[in-house]
């Protein structure tokens, strides 16, 4: 399936795990800013797995930004994560989940998928108890995280150090 | 020193160390612990390096009841199924349920044709991702390949590229059902109490038909892969029925009239482990049936059955364990209400040695046979002329108190249960989902292997891979966002010697 757009930015998380909304916030949030050349598209997803398949084939490049709870790093800090080791975040990021093995699938099934992907994981406090909104640590860290975003899709993966 | 100093110089030692152990136990690098343990066994040795205990830990979202408290309670299907990214249609159509009952309405004719229409699509579609991706690198690809090979990318080697594009596009158009009548598929919008909030367009039928008569067709194609590979291989046939992975429970399902399988509605129908009824009940009495177990060491509250009473990880007819899914849907009813399920169902009794079946391993098989209902439902339901009818809703009129929905998940039997003051607003929600069901007869299955695999301190290194194929059968999905995909569990073993000390870990990475 051909695109007309180039990249999809996709933000993955839960409206209602707190802090795990950062992803779909991110993306709400930039979508309003997208240039006008129409070559970037960015949903907001609350599925996972399988299902990400559908979004993900005919785009030349995926920017994934989710939710991670490493523990070793701050609240807010935003990582590039290489897609090689996205193979061990499973174990902290349930969204992650598949992400490898999606794009594997579809290139064993012959899809056109994004051969270009940059996962950006932020630091989140809890994702864990049922509730609404941001915790006020990641709240306050939006803006700065949102630029960092941006930058990363507009410009290229490399720009961000790992 | 003083008697007096010492002891208050001993109390300052033991903080320290207390603080220090905490700390060093803040540091520890073991993201599963962190998530609160998602599929974390911890295994405790005897002194003599056999296996005293096998602990499963699972965890638990928080403050669901906090959350829901005060909030319209027509909002519980929206919120529900939030809840969980894998089957929030089960979630829905259990929460829309519960409204009906709450409203004390009943679902206009054509909109309970339209629910159980979107809900076999769902199940259906659960269901093919479940035997080709979740569970195919066990079967498919086998349990004794090797660990390279037992992924996704095994199995579409296996089953072929032309398979594998036919799973993701079947899928994706059954998927279009469920968007058609509720909006996004991740979050349906389409139950109201007394209805649902779109109807079938005359016009859109024939297409709907098709498509149902062609997802029968692919389940019965899965049936034949299903032979091919599995059953022509008497090395699977050995491993379903082995001692391993059987434990004579309880099984618990949905049925109808006729008691035969319905994953939407009927009454709830527990058989005992020589397959006799035990009980069937509506969902309003499933407190006087189910009752929950707490143990120190899990989050999870394990369900059993309140009337036989919780006699410890035990199976037999004395104890409340039970299990659902696909398996004990099949054990609890009397047969598959439409006729090509039957036919499977009964080739899957006769060659697995009757009913019950207490091969956890059989659940896979169970599962195609349950993708064959699925799609002949669908077409009947879109042969009813009655789908067509405009008149989708009945409007409530009721004050609401209290309301009970029950459906069958893909992964088992899902309860719902809210109570609200006269506004309608929540004042007590309670979920019992499918996996919490089946988390003793989970746990049973984790010692079971740890016990096989395990002796004078040697850790087989196949516990990993056995544990791993117990999971998959029952296809557990851990609350919100735990669920696995291919290949990857995320699993972690730790094994204690008899002095809780940490002596090994294996992770699945």
């Amino acid at each position: 399936m051909a695109r007309r757009k180039t990249t999809l930015l996709l933000g993955l998380g839960n409206d209602i795990l707190g802090d795990d909304a950062i992803g779909l916030q991110i993306v709400r949030e930039l979508r309003r800013h997208l240039p006008a050349d129409g070559l970037i598209e960015a949903i907001a997803s609350e599925e996972m797995g399988l299902a990400l398949l559908d979004y993900m084939v005919g785009y030349q490049r995926l920017v994934l930004v989710d939710s991670v709870k490493s523990g070793f790093t701050p609240v807010g800090t935003l990582r590039a994560v290489p897609l090689d080791d996205v193979q061990i975040l499973p174990l902290m990021s349930p969204h992650f989940f598949g992400v490898s093995e999606i794009l594997r699938l579809g290139e064993q099934l012959e899809l056109p998928m994004p051969k270009e992907v940059l996962i950006l994981a932020v630091e989140v406090g809890d994702p864990f108890t049922i509730h609404e909104g941001l915790s006020t640590t990641l709240q306050a860290q939006l803006p700065d995280i949102l630029s960092q975003v941006w930058k990363a899709v507009t410009t290229n993966s490399k720009s961000l150090s790992s | 020193m003083n008697a007096q100093t010492q002891a208050a110089f001993n109390q300052g030692n033991l903080r320290a160390n207390a603080g220090y152990e905490m700390n060093r136990r803040r540091f520890t690098v073991d993201p599963i612990t962190r998530l609160e343990g998602h599929g974390k066994i911890d295994i405790f040795l005897d002194p003599q390096g056999e296996v005293e205990r096998a602990y499963l830990q699972i965890p638990e979202v928080r403050g669901f009841e906090v959350f829901c408290c005060g909030r319209p309670v027509e909002e519980m299907p929206q919120i529900t199924s939030r809840i969980c990214g894998v089957c929030p249609t089960a979630h829905h159509m259990a929460a829309t349920k519960a409204l009906d009952d709450l409203y004390q309405v009943a679902c206009a004719p054509a909109g309970r044709l339209i629910r159980e229409l979107v809900y076999n699509a769902f199940t259906f579609e659960d269901h093919a991702l479940h035997v080709y991706i979740l569970g195919g690198p066990d079967f498919i690809v086998g349990p004794q390949a090797p660990a390279a090979e037992r992924n996704v990318a095994g199995v579409v080697h296996k089953v072929g590229v032309e398979t594998g594009k036919k799973v993701i596009s079947i899928r994706r158009r059954i998927r279009e059902i469920i968007s058609y009548f509720g909006g996004k598929a991740i979050h349906p919008v389409l139950g109201l109490p007394g209805g649902v909030s779109k109807g079938l367009n005359p016009s859109d039928l024939t297409r709907f038909k098709e498509l149902a008569l062609e997802a029968l067709e692919f389940a019965q194609f899965t049936l034949r892969v299903f032979k091919d590979i599995v059953l022509a291989n008497p090395d699977y046939v050995k491993l379903i029925t082995g001692g391993a992975y059987t434990h004579k429970t309880y099984y618990m399902g949905l049925v109808d009239g006729n008691n035969r399988v319905n994953f939407y509605d009927g009454l709830i129908r527990v058989v005992d482990s020589e397959g006799n009824e035990y009980a069937k009940f509506p969902v309003q009495k499933y407190l006087d049936y189910v009752a929950e177990h707490v143990e120190p060491w899990s989050y999870v509250k394990f369900c059993y059955l309140k009337p036989v009473g919780w006699k410890g990880f035990v199976e037999g007819k004395d104890s409340g364990v039970y299990a659902v899914a696909p398996m004990a849907r099949l054990n609890a009813a009397e047969g598959m209400a439409t006729p090509q399920a039957q036919k499977a169902g009964e080739e899957y009794f006769q060659t697995l040695g009757g009913k019950p079946v207490h091969h956890t391993l059989a659940n896979h098989w169970a599962r195609v046979v349950e993708m064959i209902y699925a799609a002949e439902r669908m077409v009947e339901l879109l042969n009813d002329p009655g789908i067509l009818s405009p008149d989708i809703r009945v409007l409530p009129t009721r004050k609401p108190t209290v309301g009970f929905g029950v459906v069958e998940a893909p992964r088992g039997t899902l309860f719902h249960h809210y109570e609200t003051d006269e506004r309608g607003l929540v004042t007590q929600a309670n979920l019992i989902v499918a996996t919490q069901n089946n988390c003793a007869r989970i746990a049973m299955s984790v010692d079971k292997a740890a016990k096989s695999l395990i002796h004078q301190g040697v850790v087989d290194e196949g516990l990993l891979n056995m544990v791993e194929m117990a999971f998959r059968a029952y296809d557990p999905c851990f609350g919100c966002a735990t669920h696995s995909l291919p290949g990857h569990t995320p699993l972690a073993v730790h094994i204690y010697d008899s002095d809780k000390q940490l002596y090994r870990r294996l992770i699945r990475d």
